[in-house]
């Protein structure tokens, strides 16, 4: 799970313009929000699910 | 009363970018090759089953050549040729039983650069075609 932010002036995946949100984005999808500037990455930090080790 | 739809807020996510302030227009056919198995026997009428399957999305778009936009979403995805999702909501991005959002994988197909004539808008009518099954997603999101 990565912290995103919507970098462009269109909604992401329902999230409006300047919003961050988490997310698992399949990587081809995130390679090509990154590319075109729709969105950015602001957190590579995966976060564990409560009850995983 | 049974609802008659009124097309208003047809919402068009094409690779997770919301293009729907740029779309007026969407057509979703999904149908089967009708194959003919008439053998001896039968009762005079051609008997056909479903064979395989296709599926595509004709969405117009008024072309744009701005950040974000129509030409700077599809271009990529027609120049690379990757597969990727689009999500159609009959009345909305919001999914729900009476919203039921259409989410499948495609490919670009029939990409116009521009189109038109003076005094005009651009209209970029776009092919896409479901590379698999499609999936309708009743349930609101997070």
């Amino acid at each position: 799970m990565k912290t995103y932010e919507v970098a462009g002036p269109l909604p992401y995946l329902g999230h409006p313009p300047g919003e961050k949100f988490e997310a698992e984005i399949e990587p081809a999808m995130e390679r090509r929000g990154i590319a075109r500037g729709a969105i950015r990455v602001v957190s590579e930090e995966t976060k564990t699910k409560e009850g995983e080790s | 009363m049974p609802e008659k739809l009124i097309l208003r807020d047809v919402s068009v996510n094409v690779d997770g970018t919301d293009l729907t302030q740029s779309a007026r227009a969407c057509t979703i056919d999904t149908s089967a090759d009708e194959v003919e198995v008439t053998t001896f026997g039968g009762n005079g009428y051609h008997e056909f089953e479903p064979g395989l399957k296709a599926g595509s999305i004709e969405v117009e778009f008024l072309q744009g050549f701005d950040a974000l936009g129509v030409h700077a979403t599809l271009w990529p995805l027609s120049v690379s040729n990757e597969e990727f999702p689009i999500i159609i909501g009959p009345k909305g991005a919001t999914a729900a039983t009476d919203n039921p959002l259409f989410t499948a994988p495609v490919k670009l197909f029939a990409y116009r650069f521009l189109q038109g004539e003076v005094g005009a808008a651009s209209p970029n009518p776009v092919t896409f075609r479901l590379t698999d099954a499609p999936t309708l997603d009743e349930v609101p999101g997070p």
